[in-house]
């Protein structure tokens, strides 16, 4: 068995301590910050009474709802234009132009468009997404094996079969790893969406924790959103680890 | 010259794409009130640019994107290499970064304006949290990526932790790093945006802001004409730089 490295939880617990003996002591009363107690008392106060799970909840619809819209249609685009070159190189151009625009930025202009509420945060979420799902799937295409793509030609596949029975299986693994990367863009954007205006899910509930001053529950939904943020995380990772190793089981 | 023809491709692309939005919005297919006329958008950059404010706004963001970019590059950088060559750190602190990561950066703003209040610094410090890691995990995973032959070089050679770092461990790294550095550039854009709208301070993010709740469409689109030339000029830079460093290695 591996020995279990204690050192991180040293660390862990210096960082609390230190967070402690910073505000804990009652010589500072503070109406921004407070101590690690509170908040996790704040914590466990909004998990047992359903708020952590409410906000979550509507937070992760609007991240996972954006992420299958943005993601979908790029992986389509992305599919489609990696194998038609001319298509990717008249793409290129309005995708390279249009990809650095940070997507927060367009909130104003969709709270015009649609009011505030789910389908805004969908679109944010759904634009953030979709340029890094075009490009990614279009490189994963692109190294599929050229003596694939030969198979599919010697077997004279239309476009449509050879998508389905040699491209996409190909590149299922590549598109793990790009669902790992957009997912956590999807929730990153959707708090961020809630924290600069929309009323719904943990960016808003930890802005007004923040602006009527109550630190603890503030810091108690920083910690719920980066719990989240952890699980997502694994998962993916959990999911890389099983197409990787389903791929490996059945060498050629 | 195939790269020349590829530039090409890309204008005229990009001019088609200017086009089909002139012409959906002269034909009136989508409301003015929605999407201005890209000429309207033009006229309202040139006026910004010659009387108005929009230079300092535009100057403000360049200018806190590229500190908050330097500072976190360069922080990233320093604990990158010292969690990379020093295996005790590496064993205690690298896990509990594996914690702070997935936290959206975001999410960190209340708390900055907590410590900070609405100023600058909160800006920053919010920057440097959000694109640090970029960074600061490409140093790590460069450093760890080091040949051990090198290793044993640096080791015959008697070499210092610091001219090793220098001489060996760092020029190494330098393909991950760059391509960290130009992950943290983004980031820092997207976050200096948020602060700005968040603050109302000036720059680009308060800019967009403002221009749609004065139902301003046309300086509302000016903002994201600015905002991707500005992130596609800063990555194009950072993409010649790397293909420059890098060119011994082809």
């Amino acid at each position: 068995m591996k020995k279990l490295n204690y050192r991180p939880f040293v660390v862990i617990g210096g960082l609390l301590l230190a967070w402690q003996f910073a505000l804990g002591d009652g010589s500072v009363v503070s109406d921004t910050l407070a101590p690690p107690g509170p908040v996790f008392l704040a914590l466990g106060r909004m998990i047992l009474d359903g708020t952590a799970l409410h906000a979550s909840y509507e937070t992760l619809t609007a991240a996972l709802l954006g992420l299958l819209l943005g993601g979908g249609i790029g992986t389509l685009i992305g599919i489609v234009s990696g194998m038609m070159k001319p298509l990717a190189l008249a793409i290129r151009g309005p995708v390279e132009v249009l990809r650095p625009l940070p997507a927060i930025a367009l909130v104003p202009l969709m709270t015009i468009a649609f009011g505030l509420g789910l389908p805004m945060e969908v679109y944010v979420v759904a634009f953030a997404v979709f340029w890094p799902s075009i490009i990614l799937t279009q490189h994963a295409v692109r190294n599929v094996e050229a003596q694939l793509m030969e198979v599919a030609s010697v077997l004279e596949l239309s476009r449509i079969a050879s998508i389905q029975k040699i491209v996409l299986p190909a590149i299922v693994p590549r598109l793990v790893v790009m669902l790992r990367f957009t997912a956590a863009i999807a929730l990153l954007i959707a708090v961020t969406v809630e924290l600069v205006s929309n009323p719904r899910g943990l960016g808003h509930e930890m802005m007004v924790a923040s602006e009527s001053f109550v630190p603890d529950r503030m810091l108690a939904f920083l910690i719920v959103i980066t719990a989240i943020g952890w699980c997502l995380n694994w998962t993916m990772l959990r999911a890389e680890h099983y197409v990787t190793s389903s791929a490996q089981a059945f060498p050629e | 010259m195939a790269h020349d023809k590829n530039i090409f491709i890309n204008i005229i692309s990009i001019g088609v794409v200017i086009l089909i939005w002139y012409l959906v919005t002269a034909f009136g297919l989508v409301s003015r009130i929605f999407v201005p006329s890209p000429i309207s958008v033009y006229n309202k950059l040139v006026a910004g640019f010659t009387e108005g404010m929009l230079l300092r706004q535009t100057l403000s963001t360049v200018f806190s994107m590229l500190v908050g970019w330097l500072a976190c590059s360069f922080l990233g950088i320093i604990i990158g290499s010292i969690i990379g060559i020093w295996p005790l750190a590496r064993q205690s602190v690298a896990p509990v970064l594996e914690i702070f990561r997935p936290m959206p950066p975001a999410a960190v703003i209340p708390l900055a304006i907590a410590i900070f209040g609405l100023t600058r610094e909160m800006s920053l410090s919010v920057i440097i949290f959000g694109a640090i890691w970029p960074a600061l995990l490409a140093t790590v995973h460069g450093f760890s990526a080091i040949e051990p032959r090198l290793q044993e070089v640096g080791r015959a050679l008697n070499m210092s932790p610091l001219s090793f770092i220098w001489k060996i461990a760092l020029p190494n790294a330098t393909p991950d790093i760059i391509a960290g550095m130009r992950l943290s550039m983004v980031i820092s854009l997207v976050l200096v945006v948020i602060t700005d709208m968040i603050t109302g301070q000036v720059g680009l993010g308060s800019l967009v802001v403002l221009a749609s709740r004065t139902f301003d469409m046309p300086g509302l689109f000016a903002g994201f004409a600015l905002l991707s030339v500005i992130g596609f000029t800063s990555n194009a830079a950072l993409q010649a730089v790397e293909r420059r460093l890098l060119s011994y290695r082809t």
